[in-house]
């Protein structure tokens, strides 16, 4: 089986060797058995399914959460010339929804957004089909102690079960051991064969550094950059500071090409920057946490962390998309004391404040005393209650399991609907506990006197691997001795009519 | 800033008749009979749906703080439109070139795998009909084609010249985005679709005028459907029933409308196709007095319109003469 595995990477990929636990999870998928596969980024976690996709009969399913990753994957995979590939999600027009789901036979991969799995019709369309391999992709998003929790991902067991049981394969670049044993309970209590791979990379160092504020910020960035001239991310919390500092270093750079990237962007321009990126005509990338996903660039040096995210998963995540070429990379973070703030605030604006829930269960109960026992919709319930989308379906999701929703139709006891409260207001706090624990986590490693790998990976593995090259400040490293290797940065043609000449090779 | 010298010269001739949101309409290209009337009406009919994905929040910002004296703008002069000739086909076209382009040089580069600049199935399919018929003549194609391109772009600004040619995405090389384009030329970014646009309506319009001259951009240019000048089709269905001899009332009544609104279709086609229907509605004395008021008062508003002749009309007929100054502005 390796040797056909083998050629068919070649064959479909052009690469000779397989990387890091991609051969090992193939061969547990290629013999139809549940695969839990915990790959660090940057590893290539797809070629786990579509390889089997381009190889065997019957439908590959791909669940993803990440809705312009599935687009980016399905325009790349169509540009190899790999036509059998739709994405089902929000994205899609009515008509264009449509005329997948009717031919759902004809795709041999296909990739599904949660919530359309919600409908019932394109349940029993993927009833009709031959389904060879079920792919959990960020598996992690099943756990309520993961990074990122999806209550849409909770209904995936039932999901498998009502398809018969195909074998599964749960991905996940970050998963804690408690957040394995959550992933395999609530898909089902599968019986999962495991491959989990050490997320330390050698190759890259840590370096932290405090400043006083954000001019003496933007200064130490602009040193940095000009100190190491090479293919740089750069993380930022917000869309307007991602923009306003990539204004910032065009300015002070301008030999440096820079563009900013953040999901508020149109998906054209989306694309546009990544494949500028790629090509090699822009050296610097100033965004928030949409970019990266599914951007295999091998040559990114430098990761400039100008906020920092929640937790450390997020951040080896956003760290690991330097140095996939193996060569020594570098993680630089700047933070001042004021920075603090902002995730506090993120995290208590992602739940749901416990007034609003009681409000929510008032106006309920005064539709079911009004014989109103419809649920109502998501947009009705807005005009009478301040209440985030993914708010109001975490609460659907609580309140369907406590039987107070079943079928659409609003079931009323007075004790339950008070049990619930009570329990969801706990609930509620242990989420937002645990989220300030995991940031509490990440400023203990920002604050830390020893040495950085050590704790950064303290809570992912049991032993952390030595570093290639440089380790981190607290272990005495500097950058003053990097040395430089230019790169070249497609300069601009320098006038329209060589640009268009060049084009058109004439 | 172009947007800006835009909507002041729009502002101009529509005076204090219209409010500002028809502007909107007009260049966002709207649909609608108002808006035909309109953009024929106050001699805007270039500038008639020229920035369709405009957003209605940037718009009534930016008019008001206009309107209002907020702020100052150089008057920036404003590039060719031709937007009631063109609008219809310019995102097809512009969408063609781009996507035969990004083709053609990766092709000359033996690059097979490239992700297309646009998602439209229809302009994919085109294209890839034309790779297959054309297969082998495609170098040709790539030096007709840049020949044809080069000439139109040598008579364009030079700025506007560079805004087409770096959108372009290629073989190895990637085409900018409209923010990264206005960075580069120093301009707004809400003005690089207008100049776009400019670009694609220049080009469309010498293609047309000189056929010969332009065979391989001729071929990417649509061809329109039916022949009358961009009539919306729920006015088109009450003219097919107007000439089957039904009345105003029969044909409300037929299509589940007001007759107000078939009195709206029966205006705006004769705003655009002049006297055929309007007889039926308006003499030619009644109208010549109408539109002789409407001069002698300097205004276009019916309501004053109808003061004047102290009711003696009606406002549909007002309107419907006030369409057909406009043919014979035309004819003279």
């Amino acid at each position: 089986m390796k040797t056909d595995l083998q050629q068919a990477l070649k064959k479909y990929y052009g690469y000779d060797q397989f990387r890091t636990g991609q051969l090992e999870i193939l061969e547990s998928v290629m013999q139809n058995r549940h695969t839990l596969g915990v790959l660090p980024t940057g590893t290539g976690k797809s070629v786990c399914y579509q390889l089997p996709a381009f190889m065997r009969s019957g439908q590959v399913i791909v669940v993803s959460p990440l809705l312009s990753l599935m687009e980016d994957q399905v325009k790349q995979l169509r540009a190899k010339g790999f036509k059998r590939v739709a994405a089902l999600n929000s994205f899609l027009n009515y008509e264009d929804k449509q005329q997948v789901t009717r031919n759902l036979a004809s795709y041999d991969l296909l990739y599904v957004s949660p919530e359309m799995l919600q409908n019932d019709y394109l349940i029993s369309r993927l009833m009709q089909l031959e389904i060879q391999l079920f792919v959990v992709d960020e598996a992690h998003c099943i756990s309520q102690w993961g990074k990122e929790f999806r209550t849409d991902y909770l209904r995936l067991a039932e999901v498998v079960r009502t398809l018969r049981n195909p074998p599964v394969l749960a991905l996940t670049g970050t998963a804690t051991p408690e957040v394995q044993t959550d992933i395999q309970h609530l898909l089902g209590d599968l019986e999962m064969e495991k491959h989990i791979y050490p997320m330390d990379r050698q190759n890259i160092a840590y370096f932290v550094q405090e400043v006083q504020d954000q001019q003496e910020k933007n200064e130490t960035m602009l040193a940095l950059l000009r100190k190491i001239q090479a293919p740089t991310i750069i993380y930022f919390s917000s869309r307007n500071m991602a923009e306003s500092v990539a204004a910032l270093i065009r300015i002070n750079m301008p030999d440096m090409a820079c563009a900013y990237y953040h999901g508020g962007m149109e998906n054209e321009d989306r694309i546009l920057i990544q494949q500028q990126f790629l090509a090699g005509q822009l050296q610097i990338i100033c965004c928030t946490s949409a970019f990266g996903m599914g951007v295999d660039k091998e040559d990114v040096r430098l990761i400039i962390h100008y906020h920092l995210p929640n937790d450390k998963e997020s951040f080896i995540q956003e760290v690991g998309r330097a140095g996939r070429d193996g060569k020594e990379s570098v993680s630089v973070v700047l933070y001042s004391t004021g920075d603090w703030q902002i995730p506090v605030h993120l995290i208590e604006q992602d739940l749901p404040e416990q007034s609003s829930i009681q409000q929510l269960m008032r106006n309920l109960y005064q539709r079911v005393k009004a014989g109103m026992t419809d649920l109502p919709a998501y947009e009705l319930i807005l005009q009478h209650i301040p209440i985030g989308e993914t708010q109001w379906r975490f609460l659907l999701y609580q309140m369907e399991k406590h039987d107070i929703v079943k079928g659409n139709q609003l079931q009323y006891n007075a004790q339950t609907w008070k049990d619930f409260l009570e329990q969801i207001e706990k609930l509620v706090g242990d989420r937002k506990k645990h989220k300030l624990v995991q940031l509490q986590r990440m400023k203990e490693w920002v604050y830390t006197d020893t040495c950085r790998r050590q704790i950064l990976f303290a809570h992912f593995q049991r032993t952390v691997r030595p570093a290639s090259g440089r380790c981190c400040d607290n272990c005495g490293d500097t950058l003053q001795d990097w040395e430089t290797v230019p790169v070249s940065v497609q300069q601009d043609a320098a006038g329209w009519r060589e640009q268009l000449r060049f084009l058109l090779q004439q | 800033m172009l947007l800006a010298s835009i909507i002041l010269h729009a502002v101009q001739p529509i005076r204090n008749e219209r409010s500002t949101a028809s502007i909107y309409h007009l260049l966002q290209g709207k649909r609608s009979a108002q808006t035909l009337q309109d953009a024929h009406m106050y001699g805007l009919t270039n500038l008639f749906g020229i920035y369709p994905k405009l957003s209605r929040e940037l718009f009534d910002q930016l008019a008001q703080d206009l309107l209002e004296n907020k702020i100052q703008v150089t008057e920036t002069p404003i590039p060719y439109f031709d937007g009631m000739a063109y609008q219809s086909q310019t995102d097809t076209f512009l969408y063609r070139l781009l996507l035969l382009l990004q083709m053609l040089s990766n092709q000359a580069n033996g690059e097979k795998h490239y992700i297309p600049v646009t998602d439209q199935a229809q302009v994919q399919y085109w294209v890839k009909q034309l790779y297959r018929q054309k297969q082998l003549q495609l170098g040709h194609w790539r030096s007709c084609l840049y020949e044809e391109l080069y000439g139109l772009l040598e008579k364009l600004p030079e700025m506007q010249a560079g805004l087409f040619v770096d959108r372009i995405s290629g073989y190895q090389h990637i085409g900018l985005t409209a923010a990264q384009l206005a960075v580069k030329y120093n301009l707004q970014v809400v003005d690089v679709p207008l100049y776009q646009t400019s670009t694609i309506h220049y080009f469309l319009d010498q293609v047309r005028a000189n056929k010969s001259l332009f065979p391989y951009l001729g071929t990417l240019v649509e061809q329109p459907k039916q022949q009358s000048h961009t009539i919306t089709s729920t006015a088109h269905k009450t003219r097919m029933m107007l000439e089957r001899g039904l009345t105003l009332d029969q044909i409300a009544a037929a299509r589940g409308l007001t007759e107000n609104t078939i009195k709206d279709h029966i205006v705006e086609m004769t705003w655009l196709e002049g006297r055929r229907l309007a007889s039926r509605f308006i003499g030619e004395a009644d109208a010549a007095v109408i539109m002789d008021c409407a001069e002698k008062t300097g205004t276009n508003k019916l309501k004053q319109i109808h003061a004047t002749l102290n009711g003696k009309y009606d406002y549909f007929q007002i309107r419907m003469a006030l369409a057909l100054r406009n043919e014979q502005e035309v004819e003279t």
